[in-house]
């Protein structure tokens, strides 16, 4: 909402640059306090390898960049991600909405789902490397597994979160039930939809680094654990970052996305 | 974005509207023979297509998962992973409850505070707590410490997130009307603030609590000589299906009871602060 008002009043200079050094104070020095913070721990802590500086954090950043095995492992975890995430979502918004709309769905399902939703995706890994093997396919299953409850528990809820008021003038103007489906229900679930794919996102990235610490050759997860091994614990600083890093820019882009196209129904913050 | 959701006089589509309406959770247990036929289909369907289909070392039935479950409890095996588990959830999601809420609740008085913290705690929630694994093993060595650790991470952040949200959602009008009253600082603090943040403090622990489920597991399988992790881990080594399907079901149904007794004792501790109860 902040930023929609600003974008519409005029961006004078002035404004910018004051904003520019609003976001300067308020970014960068909580920033440089944790990195003298951290360097002054490195030096107390004295064993460069186990607990390395962040200059040499920093150089090592700079050279898996160079060698683009940061990139590499970092596109192979967003794959499986956006994979798995866009399937799931769509198997979540399904169920959920046919939960919401279906009484006998919802009797049959809800039993599963609540049983399921306290089984993490970890939990299923070595199930899933069993039955789909150690490729791609078992990691997508377990992304689609990590968000599909998420959304279709949100999704039920939103249906059922409609207020009788809404629906009863709804029918009062005489609408039909697919009106009734597109006109109401549908727009009245979207901040449902949209919170539950964030949550959703979150749990994808927390299930593709476990699988991928136990059984990969690429991504994030398998450069956190294969610089475990060879004790280079400033690799793993970089994969940790660049994880924060696009856990961040994902969500960010999933906030854009949905203002930009669902703006209009109130997805709150 | 904390979920509060106070269902009460909702009704669901599809539903005849005017039928009274419960939240999901509630209406399920309405009837409760289907929750159970439901049940009862679904393990039959699996044993079926577990018979005729699969062998037992790919897709165990469900009756050869019970008969494994009730072997694995008679000789003690389960029960000992379950209380290693539970032991190492339990204290770090105290330690991580407690610096959390404290953490978040200086967060949402002092505005310094929440200037300087805000955004590495931004930063650093994006940051999965398995990550930290790596780092934490290396320092902390493969013990109770390393483990704990990573439960406390998990917990705070979603404490301290939720604890903060509470406090920001009081109304700018609330708090002028104690001041109009000439409350002092610290009566704000005690009778508005903290009040405010119980109700999003005990979701946030819950979703913790959750969360550290799932992060005890993978911690387990890569680091641990105990616990479910480590059983599921160790019996996918030997193909043991079967006992990776005990532990699945174990876990639910840890998970399950456990956030259910939490709703329980966090509603019968801090009742008043429920608005529908």
């Amino acid at each position: 909402m902040v930023s929609r008002s600003s974008a519409q009043s005029e961006p004078t200079s002035s404004r910018v640059a004051e904003r520019a050094l609003y976001y300067a104070t308020v970014y960068v020095l909580p920033s440089a306090i944790l990195i003298a913070f951290w360097d002054a721990a490195a030096r107390v802590y004295g064993h460069p390898q186990l607990f390395p500086p962040p200059l040499s954090t920093f150089r090592t950043f700079v050279a898996a960049v160079r060698d683009g095995s940061l990139w590499a492992n970092s596109v192979a975890s967003m794959v499986r991600i956006m994979a798995g995430f866009s399937i799931g979502s769509v198997f979540g918004v399904l169920i959920g909405l046919l939960m919401g709309m279906l009484p006998a769905v919802r009797y049959v399902l809800t039993p599963y789902i609540d049983f399921l939703r306290f089984v993490s995706a970890l939990a299923w890994i070595t199930a899933f490397m069993v039955w789909f093997g150690v490729g791609e396919t078992s990691k997508i299953l377990l992304l689609i597994y990590a968000t599909t409850f998420g959304i279709a528990v949100n999704v039920a809820e939103g249906v059922s979160a409609i207020p009788t008021v809404k629906l009863r003038a709804a029918e009062c103007f005489g609408i039909n039930r697919r009106q009734m489906f597109v006109w109401v229900v549908l727009p009245a679930c979207v901040p449902f939809i949209v919170a539950g794919m964030r949550l959703a996102l979150q749990n994808s990235f927390t299930a593709i680094i476990a699988a991928e610490m136990l059984a990969a050759n690429r991504g994030l997860g398998f450069l956190i654990m294969s610089s475990r091994i060879f004790l280079q614990t400033d690799r793993t600083y970089v994969a940790i970052v660049a994880l924060g890093v696009l856990g961040f820019l994902t969500d960010f882009l999933l906030m854009r996305a949905a203002r930009g196209f669902a703006g209009r129904y109130q997805l709150g913050d | 974005m904390p979920s509060v959701h106070i269902s009460d006089g909702h009704a669901a589509v599809g539903d005849r509207p005017g039928a009274e309406a419960q939240p999901l959770g509630e209406r399920c247990l309405t009837p409760p023979a289907l929750a159970v036929t439901s049940i009862l289909a679904g393990l039959l369907v699996w044993e079926l297509v577990a018979r005729a289909f699969f062998q037992p070392f790919t897709l165990p039935a469900p009756s050869a998962v019970a008969a494994k479950a009730f072997e694995l409890l008679r000789t003690g095996n389960l029960l000992g992973h379950i209380a290693a588990s539970y032991t190492r959830i339990f204290t770090g999601f105290v330690i991580g409850s407690a610096v959390g809420g404290l953490l978040g609740i200086a967060m949402g008085t002092v505005s310094h505070i929440r200037r300087l913290l805000e955004p590495l705690v931004n930063f650093f929630r994006f940051i999965p707590p398995i990550a930290w694994i790596g780092p934490v093993l290396i320092w902390f060595g493969i013990g109770e410490a390393s483990k704990v650790l990573l439960i406390v991470y998990t917990t705070s952040f979603m404490v301290l997130l939720n604890a903060l949200a509470g406090i920001s959602s009081i109304p700018r009008n609330q708090l002028r009307a104690a001041e109009c009253f000439g409350a002092s600082t610290f009566q704000v603090f005690c009778l508005i603030m903290l009040p405010a943040a119980v109700r999003y403090l005990l979701t946030g622990m819950r979703i913790g609590l959750m969360n550290s489920f799932a992060t005890i597991i993978t911690a387990e399988m890569i680091a641990a000589q105990s616990g479910l992790g480590y059983l599921i881990l160790v019996s996918f080594n030997y193909s043991a299906v079967d006992t990776i399907f005990v532990s699945i079901a174990t876990l639910g149904v840890l998970g399950l009871v456990t956030s259910q007794l939490f709703d329980k004792i966090s509603r019968l501790i801090a009742w008043r602060y429920y608005l529908d109860a």
